[in-house]
């Protein structure tokens, strides 16, 4: 069977690095961060955690059902959506995730932008 | 810079929250740079309870007095971070007066951490669960074709090695009139009465030691005897085969359709395999099969037909009749025998 990225970079305990770097960095961002000011650190990390894991092949999977309804309320705008794509990316390649693994997860979150943004 | 100087820069400047506490009145005598970092502008002389709205100074008092120490957490956002810093009071003395030396960890990463092994180990175990669903489907379905000794066999070592079973009693049933009650009936409701009458008949069988190997269409093949040896496999096969008929000889009685089997039995050598590479199957071949489907064509509607291999090995109390001879194999001729089942005369069916 053939190994999901989430197995090929280690598995969990170089995920949590990676999802705990991509944590602070959304934090730290004044253009997505906004969107964290009232949410409870266990949710983001929570959310965090299952988007990268999913986004790798981890033992996480949304539906597209689920991720059109959990950013139903929030005004999220392409700008916002390139942001996070450009951060997602730095923060993999800054982890060491070869260059032809980077596109596979940017595809795989790219094609969720129409669930997403408004 | 004298040692003092030295001391006091390096307090300033670690990234632990350190402050110094007069415990007559609370009140903050000292803090270092970390400790304003984390708690925002405060002054000298501030009292404790404006710092940590949230910390009860009871409890706070009572452990300094008991104990000299007293530990609690604090949660509080710095922009949208929420930071969790763990408090550590000590009791001491600032020359004669008695101060509390309380120290600041930044424990948010580790409560981050912890959250996100929480969000983790959720999913995995919801994964978990799935995957202990699935494997029970796949035991499920591979239990339907195989004895479980088989099973756990090919689980344990990947292969079943083929096996000469010898003696055991091969039950052989067939269905009169099945071709046309398939056409006179609805498809779905033949594949449902198969279906209540072989699970019948595996409940049956599983109280006589015997073992269901193939129910394709209108044929039923069990046996008695294997995969553990059984010295009453002959018994076993018969008592089963009994129950059969009387099961459906009720059944018949309330229900519209009306189903009418034959049944042979023999005793003999069999080889239990699965074959098969890609689409395997667990078979059972050799003389007791082929010989009990042999013996079936000889049976009449809703009877027993067995050999004498079977014969012999029956203890008192069954019942049988001589019905002829029979050519077995090999030209061989033997005599055969209908076994009695004890019912009612079988009514008008088919």
């Amino acid at each position: 069977m053939e190994k999901t990225l989430f197995e090929k970079y280690g598995g969990f305990s170089v995920v949590s690095k990676i999802v705990l770097d991509l944590y602070d960095r959304l934090l730290d961002d004044d253009d997505v961060g906004p969107f964290f000011d009232d949410v409870e650190m266990s949710r983001i990390v929570d959310h965090q955690t299952k988007f990268v894991s999913s986004l790798m092949g981890g033992p996480a999977s949304y539906t597209d059902d689920q991720i059109e309804k959990m950013h139903a309320r929030l005004p999220i705008g392409d700008a916002h959506f390139d942001k996070l794509e450009q951060i997602l990316r730095q923060t993999l390649s800054d982890h060491g995730v070869a260059e032809d693994d980077i596109q596979t997860i940017v595809g795989a979150f790219e094609s969720r932008r129409g669930l997403v943004v408004d | 810079m004298s040692i003092e100087a030295i001391n006091e820069q390096l307090l300033r400047a670690i990234g632990v929250g350190v402050a110094l506490l007069d415990l007559e009145t609370f009140r903050i005598k000292f803090h270092n740079d970390t400790f304003r970092e984390w708690f925002g502008d405060i002054e000298i002389g501030q009292h404790l309870s404006e710092l940590f709205a949230s910390l009860d100074p009871e409890p706070l008092k009572a452990a300094l007095n008991e104990d000299g120490r007293y530990a609690t957490e604090t949660t509080f956002r710095v922009r949208r971070r929420t930071m969790t810093v763990a408090l550590a009071f000590n009791k001491a003395l600032d020359g004669e007066d008695p101060i509390a030396v309380l120290v600041c960890q930044n424990i948010s990463r580790i409560k981050e951490l912890e959250s996100m092994i929480d969000s983790y180990s959720m999913m995995v175990e919801r994964n978990t669960r799935e995957i202990k669903r699935e494997k029970e489907q796949v035991e499920k379905l591979l239990l339907n074709m195989m004895p479980r000794s088989v099973y756990e066999e090919y689980t344990t070592f990947g292969v079943v090695t083929p096996r000469l079973y010898d003696p055991v009693s091969a039950i052989y049933l067939d269905f009169v009139g099945f071709s046309d009650m398939v056409i006179e009936h609805d498809p779905g409701v033949i594949v449902s009465e198969l279906n209540d009458i072989y699970t019948a008949f595996d409940r049956i069988g599983e109280q006589f030691g015997c073992v269901r190997i193939r129910a394709v269409g209108d044929f039923y093949i069990a046996m008695a005897g294997m995969p553990d040896p059984a010295e009453d496999h002959g018994a076993a096969a018969a008592n089963a085969s009994v129950r059969f008929l009387r099961y459906l000889n009720q059944r018949n009685e309330t229900h519209p359709i009306k189903w009418t089997c034959r049944v042979g039995i023999s005793s003999g050598p069999v080889v239990g395999s699965v074959v098969g590479v890609q689409k395997y199957i667990y078979d059972v071949f050799g003389p007791a099969v082929t010989h009990a489907s042999t013996l079936r064509h000889w049976a009449r509607p809703m009877r027993i037909v067995i050999d004498s291999r079977t014969a012999n090995t029956l203890p008192e109390g069954f019942r049988l009749e001589p019905v002829g001879e029979v050519e077995m194999s090999g030209n061989a001729v033997e005599e055969v025998y209908a076994l009695e089942a004890d019912m009612p005369a079988p009514q008008e069916v088919r």
